[in-house]
């Protein structure tokens, strides 16, 4: 398989990933299975890693910057990983037919959510209202906790499931229902995203789910992508990004659906 | 104070994470490149690249762990312990659920 494919797809996902606060798990699925010929097992075995460099790549800065709610994150964790290991191990007994069923409802799921989404936050110097005080993550700031536990499960399930971060569920729980400022709710969903990626990782590489080749470009290029996105951020119109992105992932949903649904009859 | 202040949760755990990236990069790197110029065989450092870049968050959780005990935050520290937990807990599930896959 052509390296430098595999680069550019790992960057595309990494650069919209962190410009739009996704793992970029959304991209690398869809076009290693439906476009380079990549088995769905092996594709979201890629992209958990890829998520895992997103996550690792970006919170770094977000953590110096104090932008993430660690004990927040850390206590979500404990039903995430739950949820995360559950789905890593339903995903082993699926068909790739039900997977790819699965995958398109989830896009479709994801598109609605972006649509409806205010706007997706950009990390950056801290807001002087509604952002955190003196630029960092307020502790035990944050209300219905238990609804933000199963949120996460919930969240950990479709990761182990799919290869995909999880963000679309943790953010707006985050965010809407446990009270957190989109800035930190968005940076704590990128730390936990890697968490959550290893639990189900570690089960897709030692079933041999991972191809070393393909995930080492993948990542590579995921790398670079999320040091991209960071530095362009200030420069590209979301709201123009976004409208691109969501018609992309129409189209992926679309074909996902139409490959998956061969399931049903 | 200006220990506790360097060994915080959060910056211990970002220089942990930022060191794996560096190092899990370096190896990946390497693996792609010495094949390339046909000096040796590469699964095997793009296998260790990638375990280093996949435990980097588990790292970063013990970094955190170290700082929540250096700030004597309990709560925060069992946490951060049940989270590391559960995470061993599902590399040892994998290594003993071990079947091929359909």
């Amino acid at each position: 398989m052509n390296s430098i494919i595999l680069f550019i797809v790992g960057a595309c996902a990494g650069t919209l990933g962190s410009l739009l606060g996704l793992g970029g798990g959304v991209i690398i699925v869809p076009v290693l299975n439906l476009f380079l010929g990549v088995p769905m097992h092996t594709a979201i075995g890629t992209s958990l890693i890829g998520v895992i460099a997103t996550s690792t790549g970006a919170v770094g800065f977000f953590l110096k910057k104090g932008f993430v709610d660690l004990r927040l994150g850390l206590t979500l964790e404990l039903t995430t990983t739950l949820g995360a290991i559950t789905g890593a191990l339903v995903t082993g007994s699926l068909s790739p037919d039900l997977l790819r069923l699965i995958y398109g409802l989830f896009l479709l799921y994801i598109v609605w959510s972006m649509a409806r989404r205010p706007e997706t936050a950009k990390i950056g110097p801290p807001q002087k209202a509604g952002g955190p005080s003196k630029g960092h993550a307020r502790r035990g700031r944050w209300k219905n906790l238990h609804f933000g536990l199963l949120a996460s499960f919930f969240a950990g399930i479709l990761s182990g499931l799919l290869g995909v971060g999880g963000g679309t569920i943790k953010i707006p729980a985050m965010y809407l229902i446990m009270g957190l400022p989109l800035k930190v709710a968005t940076a704590t969903s990128t730390y936990m995203i890697g968490i959550t990626a290893l639990a189900s990782s570690t089960v897709f590489e030692i079933r041999g789910y991972i191809d070393y080749q393909i995930t080492a470009f993948v990542t590579l290029g995921v790398l670079t992508g999320s040091l991209l996105g960071s530095r362009l951020s200030s420069r590209i119109s979301t709201k123009t990004l976004r409208l691109i992105f969501i018609i992309v992932l129409i189209i992926f949903s679309a074909q996902m659906v139409i490959k998956g649904a061969v399931v049903l009859k | 104070m200006k220990g506790k202040k360097q060994l915080n949760p959060e910056t211990f755990a970002a220089y942990i994470l930022t060191m794996g990236v560096i190092l899990s990069s370096c190896l990946l790197i390497l693996g792609i490149g010495l094949p390339m110029l046909g000096i040796a065989s590469s699964v095997a450092l793009l296998r260790i690249g990638l375990w280093v870049l996949m435990l980097a968050p588990l790292f970063g959780i013990i970094a955190s762990l170290i700082g929540f005990v250096r700030l004597r935050e309990a709560s925060s520290a069992i946490i951060a312990s049940s989270v590391l937990l559960i995470l061993v807990a599902a590399i040892l599930t994998g290594l003993f659920l071990k079947h091929p896959g359909p």
